[in-house]
């Protein structure tokens, strides 16, 4: 198994303006942050980037929605007990518990306060600087 | 949420329905809210019901669906507005050009409260992915309810084109069951 690098997150969004702010924001706390552009792309990286700590997932998505993609890649995460955060306008208690059993260990619903999204990053990778 | 009733269509001329009332508090709330959430203080110009969509510099569209009812969302706005409520975004700052994209963020964040409210209402829709209209694009042959507000940094508009299965009256549930709310965090 491969170590994993504690600063290492993976963004999965559509939207570059999303993508733009978490990696500006958890660049400045610390964090090493890959984008991946919808969910085929998240599917895919997850899959190759075996170090990584932590995938933040926007729901509504083209190609690939979130949910779907936490389906496709379920057993993987399980294997490598990888965190998932959902960052969506999402709010609904069935979509909420349907990541749940696939896999998410958090949910924000956007729009997001920076303190918010750094403290469930640091709490979900255990990484302090 | 299906109950008897005379036919809410809402395109039809006169009096609103109470589905269309309902709906138009809805948006209008979602867009104050919306704006709120960057620091802009949005004061209503305008309510025009079965009115044509406005345009604007910017426009993001977002189509969504459900079992009894569907439509679309619109939210337009000058590039001053998208550039100040970029201004007000989490990592954000600094020089700003992706209007078009953010323009399409907030188009989704906008549906996102108003679908997140309907719930109130026993209403469960999807939402596609938000894209951008160009001016020229915009279809003026299904008229909706208009909100236009005035905000420090400009002008700018929500616009709800909707149907709903004749038949269907939207009333408020009580519920025990707590609402998410835009900004919370919840570990699962």
């Amino acid at each position: 198994m491969n170590a994993i690098d504690f600063r290492r997150v993976l963004i999965v969004d559509d939207s570059s303006s999303v993508r733009h702010q978490v990696s500006k924001i958890l660049s400045q706390a610390g964090f090493h942050v890959l984008e991946a552009v919808d969910g085929v792309d998240g599917a895919e990286q997850i899959r190759a980037q075996a170090d990584l700590a932590l995938v933040i997932c926007d729901v509504n998505m083209p190609k690939l929605n979130g949910l779907d993609l936490l389906d496709s890649v379920k057993d993987e995460l399980l294997a490598r007990g990888l965190p998932v955060l959902m960052l969506t306008t999402e709010g609904q208690p069935q979509a909420i518990l349907r990541a749940k059993k696939s896999g998410a260990k958090a949910w924000i619903v956007k729009p997001f306060k920076e303190h918010v999204l750094v403290g469930a990053v640091q709490k979900l990778t255990q990484y302090r600087p | 949420m299906t109950e008897p009733s005379e036919p809410g269509e809402l395109t039809q001329a006169g009096a609103p329905s109470a589905n269309l009332t309902i709906l138009a508090r809805t948006l209008e709330q979602s867009c104050v809210e919306l704006l709120r959430d960057y620091g802009l203080v949005a004061r209503i110009q305008g309510e025009t019901l079965f009115s044509d969509p406005p345009t604007s510099t910017y426009a993001g569209s977002v189509d969504f669906s459900g079992k009894e009812i569907k439509g679309r969302v619109l939210f337009c706005a000058s590039r001053q507005v998208i550039e100040e409520t970029a201004r007000g975004a989490a990592g954000m700052q600094g020089e700003f050009s992706a209007f078009s994209d953010w323009t399409c963020e907030l188009a989704n964040q906008l549906i996102g409260r108003v679908k997140n409210k309907l719930r109130s209402y026993d209403v469960q829709i999807d939402v596609n992915a938000p894209r951008l209209l160009p001016r020229s694009s915009v279809n003026h042959a299904e008229p909706g309810v208009r909100f236009s507000f005035r905000c420090d940094a400009g002008t700018f508009s929500g616009f709800l084109d909707v149907l709903i299965a004749p038949g269907v009256v939207l009333r408020e549930r009580l519920s025990d069951e707590p609402l998410v709310q835009e900004g919370d965090l919840i570990f699962l």
